[in-house]
C-alpha cells in the first residue's frame, strides 16, 4: 500500500469517501494542486471547486466531488484527509 | 361522594392524557436516536480537525497569531485588569424551546445560576435578602447569551437580560444554523467585551443519564476541544463505543518522522485564521446537538413516567367507580326490599 494514497473525505455529517487512490487533484486557495503518493506533509486551505480522485483500472474513476471549501492535511505516511467546510 | 358520571368522565380524560403522553414518548425516542446519530456523525470530522490543529500548532508559533488563542497572561498585560474577579465573562446557556422535558431545563438553569454566583464576586457586606439582585453591578462582569426560549425567559424574568437570546434550535440542525450564535460569541470575544466565554449545556451520556457541563469555549484550548470530542460518545446504548481511545494526532505523528515539517499553503497564519473559527463553530454546533439529544431523552423519560402515572390513576379511578356502582346497586336493592316489605306488611 505504500505506493498509494489513502484519501479520506470527511464532512460534518459523514465520512464521504475513504479509499486508496493514485492521485488527487484539489482546489486550494493558492491554486489547484495534484497530490501523488509520498507527497511532503502539507496543510492547506481549500477553495470552492472540484476535487478529483484517480485510481488506475478501477471503475467509476476518476471520481469527482464538488466541494465548497475546507481544509486538507497530508501526513508523512501518504494519508490525505480532506475536511469539508 | 363523586357520582358515577363524574368518575367516568375523569377516567376518560385520564385515558386521553395517557394516550398523548405515550405518543410524545414515542416521538421523543425517535428524535433522541436521530439527534444522537447526528452528533456521532460529526465525530470523525472533529477528530481530524483536532489532529490538524495539533500538527499546525506544533509547526508554528501560535502566540499572537489569532485573537481566539490569546491567553490569560497576554490579556492581563494588555488590559491592565489584574485579578480574576475583574475578568469579564460571557456565558452561553443552552436550553430547549419547549417544556415538558422533566428536569432538563431546570438543571441547566440551576447550574448557570450557580456559575453566575460563583464568578461574580459576592460582596459579603451586602445582605443577600429580598431577592433583589444588584444586576447593574454584576451585569458588568458577566454577560449572558441564551439558546432556547426557556433560558431567555428565565433570565429576563430575573432582571438579567441576555444580550443575545436565540431560539429555534429545536432539532438536529445544520451547521449553518449556529452562525448567529457563533457571530455573537466571536464578536464579543474579539472586541474584548468578554475575556472568557463559557458554555453550559447538557451532555448526553445515555438515555437515562445526562449531565450538565460547563466548558470553556474561548480562549481556545486544545484540551477543551479534546474533552469535547471525547464527550461525543455516549456511555451506553446503541452508539456507545467501548474503545474510547481517540487516535489523536499526538500519538500518530510522534512515531513517524519528527523532523519532517509540514508545508503550508498559503501560509500557516492564514490557515490558522480560517480553521479556528471553523473549529469554534463545530464546537458550538456540537454543544447544541448534545443538548438536543439530552432534551429528547429527558422528555422521553418524563413522558414515560407520566404515562405510568396516568395508568395508576386510571386504576384507582376504576376502583372507586366500581365501589360507587356497587354502592348504588346496594342502595337500590335495599330500597326494593324495603318497599316490598312495606307492601307485604
Amino acid at each position: 500500500m505504500s505506493s498509494e494514497l489513502q484519501l479520506k473525505i470527511i464532512s460534518l455529517k459523514e465520512v464521504v469517501y475513504n479509499d486508496y487512490v493514485d492521485s488527487v487533484t484539489l482546489p486550494t486557495k493558492a491554486g489547484e494542486i495534484t497530490v501523488l503518493p509520498h507527497h511532503a506533509p502539507l496543510i492547506s486551505h481549500l477553495a470552492k471547486g472540484t476535487l478529483r480522485a484517480r485510481r488506475r483500472g478501477s471503475e467509476g474513476h476518476p471520481k469527482a466531488f464538488d466541494i465548497q471549501g475546507g481544509f486538507m492535511e497530508i501526513t508523512s505516511n501518504s494519508r490525505l484527509t480532506v475536511l469539508l467546510g | 361522594m363523586a357520582t358515577l358520571r363524574t368518575i367516568r368522565l375523569r377516567i376518560k380524560g385520564t385515558k386521553n392524557i395517557k394516550q398523548i403522553t405515550r405518543a410524545m414518548e414515542a416521538v421523543s425516542a425517535v428524535k433522541m436516536r436521530k439527534s444522537q446519530s447526528v452528533a456521532l456523525a460529526a465525530r470523525p470530522y472533529a477528530i481530524s480537525a483536532l489532529s490538524l490543529l495539533h500538527n499546525l500548532k506544533r509547526s508554528v508559533s501560535t502566540a499572537n497569531v489569532h485573537p481566539f488563542l490569546r491567553t490569560d497572561a497576554e490579556q492581563t498585560r494588555k488590559g491592565e485588569r489584574g485579578t480574576d474577579a475583574e475578568k469579564r465573562m460571557m456565558l452561553v446557556v443552552v436550553t430547549s424551546d419547549k417544556g415538558l422535558a422533566g428536569p432538563f431545563n431546570t438543571n441547566v438553569l440551576k447550574k448557570a445560576e450557580q456559575f453566575v454566583k460563583n464568578t461574580t464576586t459576592p460582596s459579603p457586606a451586602l445582605p443577600q435578602s429580598g431577592g433583589h439582585p444588584s444586576s447593574t453591578e454584576e451585569g458588568k462582569k458577566i454577560t449572558l447569551v441564551t439558546v432556547g426560549k426557556k433560558a431567555g425567559e428565565y433570565f429576563s424574568r430575573r432582571g438579567r437580560k441576555p444580550i443575545v437570546a436565540l431560539t429555534g434550535y429545536g432539532d438536529y440542525g445544520e451547521l449553518a444554523e449556529v452562525e448567529p450564535l457563533f457571530e455573537a460569541v466571536s464578536e464579543a470575544f474579539v472586541s474584548g467585551k468578554a475575556d472568557e466565554v463559557f458554555v453550559i449545556y447538557t451532555n448526553f451520556l445515555s438515555a437515562m443519564k445526562q449531565e450538565v457541563v460547563v466548558r470553556k469555549l474561548l480562549p481556545f484550548s486544545e484540551e477543551g476541544l479534546e474533552e469535547m470530542v471525547r464527550g461525543i460518545v455516549p456511555e451506553r446504548g446503541r452508539f456507545a463505543i467501548k474503545d474510547t481511545n481517540i487516535p489523536m494526532g499526538t500519538n500518530e505523528t510522534n512515531n513517524t518522522n519528527k523532523s519532517r515539517e509540514y508545508l503550508f499553503e498559503p501560509s500557516p497564519k492564514e490557515i490558522l485564521e480560517a480553521i479556528l473559527p471553523a473549529l469554534l463553530k463545530v464546537q458550538i454546533y456540537h454543544a447544541i446537538l448534545e443538548a438536543n439529544a439530552s432534551e429528547h431523552s429527558s422528555r422521553m423519560v418524563a413522558m414515560r413516567s407520566a404515562t405510568d402515572n396516568a395508568g395508576e390513576l386510571i386504576k384507582s379511578y376504576t376502583v372507586s367507580l366500581n365501589k360507587a356502582r356497587q354502592a348504588a346497586i346496594n342502595k337500590e336493592l335495599a330500597e326494593i326490599t324495603g318497599g316490598s316489605e312495606a307492601l307485604s306488611a
